[in-house]
Parts: C-alpha cells; sequence; structure tokens
C-alpha cells in the first residue's frame, strides 16, 4: 500500500508537469476547435445531403485523432528528455524513490493523457455532432459501437507510437532531438513502408510500421503484405512493445546522469 | 560509545573505460561538520558527488549514510540526503512552492506545515507563489537549498554552490550552512574549486587530484601552521624606531623597512611577543597583519606536488 501510494505521488507530480504548461492546453484546445470547425465545415460546404448524423459526423472526424497521436507523441517524447534539458533530472533521481518507479510515474503519466486526448476528441466530436447534424435518424447502419470500435483501432496504433516515442526520449537527453526524432521516424515511415510494400520486399512485414493498423483485418480484410495475419501483427505489436519498454527500463536505470 | 559518522566513503572508485576518474577515495564526515571537497576542475570532485548520491553507478567501494549503503539500499540512504548537484536547477513553469510540494511528494512524511517552515527559514515567503522563471538566481539558490532540507537531512551536499551567486548570496548561503552545521547537527558537504570560499566555510577540507585524495586536513591547521616562520606585515609610525624595537627583540628577523612599515619573519606563536615589544617601543602601530603562507599556496603545494604531466 505504501508503495502504491508512493508512486501515485509520482504520478501526480508527473501530471502536474504536464498540466501546469500552457501548452497541453493549448493542445487540448486544438482537438476541440478541430473537431468544431471540421463540423461546421461539413455542415456548410459538405456534400448537400441532409442525412448526415452525429454518428456519421463522428465517424468521420475520429480522422481527427492523428491530432491526439501527434501530441501525445509531443507529451512523451518530452517527459524523460526534458528532465534532462531543464536538468531537473538530478533533483528527481535523488529522492527515496527508485528510478524504475520515476520512469513507470512518467510512463503512466503519458498513457493518461493519451487516453485524455482520445476521450477528449470523442466527447467533443459527440457533442459537436448532436449539436450541428442532430440525432441519428438511423439513415445509416453505423452504430456507436462502430465508432468505439474505430477508436479502439486507433488507440493500439497512437499506443505502439506513444511507448516508441517514450523509448526514444529515455535513450536521448535532449527533449528537441526526442521530440522530432520521434516525428521524423513516424512519417518517414508511412513512405518507406509504401516503397518497401511496392517492392514487394516480404522482410518488410516484420517492421512495426506495417502492423500498427489492426483495423485491416477487420471483415476479412486485406493486409498490407501477403500472408499477414491479425495473429502475426498482435504478436509482433507484442514484440515491440516489450522491446521498447525493456530498452527504456534498461537505459533509465543503469545511466549515469552526468553533464 | 563512539558516534558514527554521517557519511562514510570506502575505496569509492569510477572508471570509465579504461580512465580512472575516481580513484579509491575514502574518508569519514562526521554530525555537525561542514566539510569541503577541494580540486582543482576536471580532479573529480562532482563525480565523486554524483555517485554519493546515486547519479553515477560506482565501479567499486561503497558510501554509506547513516550506516545505509547507498548501492544496496538505496530509498533508505536518500531519506537522508538532501543536495543540489550544480546549479540548483528547478521547474520554471511552476512556482516556487509547486516545486517543494513536487519534491515534498517524492519523501514519506513531510507535511504542508513543514513546507511552510523551510519557505521562513529561506526567506521567500514574500515570491513563494510567483513562477520560477522569475526569480533571480539567488533566489533559486534559495529555493534550492529549501527543497534540499525539507526532510531534514543527516547530510547536505552541495557541489559548487556559489557558482554565479553575488557576494551577498554567498555570505547568505556560508552562514545558513554554518548555522545548519551547528544547529541542528547536520554534516554539510561543500565541493569547490574556490580556496578563498572553503576558507571561510568548511571546517575540515579534503584536496582531491586526479581522482586521488591528497590530503585531509582541518582548516585551522592550514590556516596556523605549526612551524615554519611566517611573514608579518608591520605598518607603524616611526617605521625606522619600530623596526630598530624589532630587531632588539628577534635578531635578523626584519627586512623590507620602508617609510610606513617593515616585514618580519617569525613562528607563529611569537608574533604576539613582538607586537609587545612594538608597543613598548612606544610605535604608533597601525596594522600587524600575518601572511601566512596562504591556502592557496599551500592547495598549490599539495596538488602540484602530486601531478604527473
Amino acid at each position: 500500500m505504501v508503495a502504491l501510494s508512493n508512486l501515485w505521488n509520482l504520478v501526480l507530480n508527473e501530471n502536474m508537469k504536464i498540466y501546469r504548461r500552457p501548452r497541453t492546453w493549448i493542445m487540448a484546445a486544438l482537438v476541440v476547435i478541430a473537431v468544431v470547425a471540421f463540423a461546421v465545415l461539413m455542415r456548410s460546404v459538405g456534400p448537400g445531403d441532409r442525412d448526415t448524423d452525429a454518428l456519421q459526423f463522428m465517424n468521420a472526424a475520429a480522422a481527427m485523432s492523428f491530432l491526439a497521436f501527434i501530441f501525445s507523441v509531443v507529451i512523451a517524447a518530452d517527459i524523460v528528455a526534458g528532465e534532462f534539458t531543464w536538468g531537473t533530472i538530478k533533483l528527481l533521481l535523488i529522492r527515496p524513490a527508485n528510478r524504475s518507479k520515476v520512469l513507470l510515474s512518467k510512463y503512466i503519466a503519458v498513457l493518461l493523457f493519451m487516453l485524455l486526448m482520445i476521450a477528449l476528441l470523442f466527447i467533443s466530436s459527440l457533442a459537436a455532432g448532436f449539436v450541428v447534424f442532430g440525432p441519428p435518424q438511423g439513415a445509416t447502419p453505423l452504430t456507436l459501437g462502430d465508432i468505439v470500435k474505430d477508436y479502439g483501432y486507433r488507440l493500439v496504433d497512437v499506443l505502439m507510437n506513444v511507448t516508441f516515442a517514450f523509448m526514444i526520449s529515455t535513450v536521448f537527453r535532449s527533449s528537441a532531438l526526442a521530440i522530432s526524432l520521434a516525428f521524423v521516424i513516424m512519417f518517414v515511415s508511412g513512405t518507406v513502408m509504401g516503397l518497401l510494400i511496392s517492392l514487394g520486399y516480404d522482410w518488410a512485414k516484420y517492421i512495426l510500421f506495417a502492423n500498427t493498423n489492426l483495423a485491416v483485418y477487420e471483415n476479412g480484410g486485406k493486409p498490407p503484405i501477403e500472408g499477414m495475419t491479425l495473429g502475426f501483427s498482435i504478436t509482433m505489436l507484442i514484440i515491440y512493445y516489450v522491446v521498447f519498454v525493456g530498452l527504456s527500463w534498461y537505459i533509465f536505470r543503469k545511466r549515469d546522469v552526468a553533464g | 560509545m563512539s558516534q558514527q559518522p554521517v557519511v562514510q566513503l570506502r575505496n569509492v572508485t569510477k572508471k570509465i573505460g579504461r580512465r580512472t576518474i575516481v580513484d579509491r577515495l575514502t574518508f569519514d564526515v562526521p554530525k555537525g561538520e561542514v566539510f569541503g571537497f577541494l580540486g582543482p576542475n576536471g580532479a573529480g570532485k562532482t563525480t565523486t558527488i554524483r555517485m554519493m548520491v546515486g547519479l553515477m553507478s560506482m565501479t567499486d567501494g561503497e558510501v554509506l549514510i547513516s550506516g545505509i549503503s547507498v548501492n544496496k539500499r538505496f530509498e533508505e540512504a536518500m531519506r537522508h540526503v538532501g543536495a543540489i548537484v550544480e546549479n540548483p536547477e528547478l521547474y520554471k513553469f511552476l512556482t516556487g512552492y509547486q516545486n517543494l510540494v513536487h519534491f515534498a511528494r517524492m519523501i514519506p512524511g513531510i507535511t504542508r506545515e513543514r513546507i511552510d517552515e523551510v519557505v521562513e527559514l529561506v526567506k521567500l515567503e514574500n515570491r513563494i507563489h510567483d513562477k520560477v522563471k522569475t526569480y533571480s538566481l539567488g533566489m533559486r539558490q534559495r529555493l534550492g537549498v529549501a527543497q534540499a532540507i525539507l526532510h531534514r537531512p543527516d547530510v547536505l551536499i552541495l557541489d559548487e554552490p556559489t557558482n554565479g551567486l553575488d557576494p551577498e548570496g554567498i555570505r547568505e548561503l556560508r552562514d545558513y550552512l554554518r548555522r545548519l552545521a551547528k544547529e541542528e547537527g547536520t554534516a554539510v558537504i561543500v565541493s569547490s574549486h574556490l580556496l578563498s570560499e572553503m576558507e571561510l566555510m568548511c571546517d575540515r577540507v579534503a584536496v582531491i587530484q586526479n581522482g586521488k585524495l591528497v590530503d585531509v586536513r582541518a582548516i585551522r591547521e592550514m590556516v596556523a601552521p605549526s612551524e615554519g616562520a611566517v611573514e608579518v606585515a608591520i605598518t607603524a609610525e616611526p617605521a625606522r624606531r619600530a623596526a630598530e624595537a624589532a630587531e632588539a627583540a628577534m635578531p635578523g628577523t626584519v627586512r623590507n623597512v620602508a617609510d610606513d612599515g617593515f616585514t618580519v619573519s617569525v613562528p607563529y606563536d611569537r608574533i604576539p611577543d613582538l607586537v609587545r615589544s612594538l608597543v613598548l617601543a612606544d610605535v604608533r602601530i597601525y596594522g600587524v597583519k600575518a601572511a601566512s603562507k596562504s591556502l592557496e599556496d599551500q592547495f598549490l603545494e599539495l596538488t602540484r606536488g602530486g601531478r604527473i604531466v
């Protein structure tokens, strides 16, 4: 119990360091603004059919999850490297809390932020959908369950990338470097994956970014590379996850804090 | 019953690659002592301090804080340590108070009252709810001290604490550290490459060079050498008559007679006799300054001896 309250205190600290910064609130505001702007835009210049309802809007607005994705990655890439950049790591690690606990608290805070961003997107698009387009009229077979499932797939993608950014953050001690590196890798990965697939390299299926979109397997869908299955992708994701987390822990525990 | 030293270093060694940064350091710091850690830049001071607080791993050896091994029981040992490693780098986007709450949460048993008490102690009451980015360096240093003493540690470790402080700030810090050692019995370890500062602040200094302990000495011994002559500069009027009186009292010691004074080379414990002879000669004495071999000279002597280039 003592250990748990101890850990919770550390999470409170990490939360304080996230939510006491203006940029966090700017990020949250941007998510809401983007959703509202999207709703207004879709209403005024969208396809003229009056059948668009709240659920259809939510379905479309789920694409805005890229914002939640970007912001979560920023927080994840910054949360460890930032302490090194500020020099505060020296005060953080000389407390009666071992390094594993400190790192775990940071990871938990990142996950909470990620969930918050996703929840914010979900709730604001639900609200905007109802206000701008009105309640669903049963014109489409779409249900709220479908949308939640869609969010679930996106969450897996975000989770993997956030964990990857978190690892980058522990490896590189500069937050600027960690954030830009995380983004460069993530954005270039799409193009590189497309290239590798079009060139027919079979081993490309072992790359993380070939497996992060589990939605392709739904309803007998076609995977990016022939022969990939849902089981294969989940196995790959678990392997990558364990490697990312393991590497972060190992490096953070062993690192000499110098300079 | 002999009292256990608060800090014990036993053969502490750090090797990076094939280079030995810190080489088998062993020393103790008792309760209530201000202990200086002196050495030129790159001698291994900061590395040693970082090993003491667990920021760096040791290649060999052990550090005990109140008898608890930092290597083996880190969390317990750290309950007794307060430290500022280099500049007190705090969260600039938080207020001073939020910073203290942050660090208080990491240590069991710190109440709000204790935080307020510490804030008062470092005289930050008026600014504690302002963001740290608006603080002057002196205020940040005080906030740094506040976070380090929140849990009433047995030992306070400060790495180059006066870096970037103005004379006023240095003086304040020095007085505060001395008081803490005297009144609360806290052991204080201070590293510096500035000798004059150590002279004013510390009870004992350890001199290290190239990662090796060269010497541990009490400051008193260094300032008042027990053997050899010291140069004493006398300012007196009339200088000639005073010089004659000094020469009569201690033949062969007077040098450099000038219009306003002269210097005498005598053993430290003969200085009072010298002064008495001058008073008896009825000259007007304006100044008697024992230019004892300065700490700096001694330090250079110590460190030069061991240097193999």
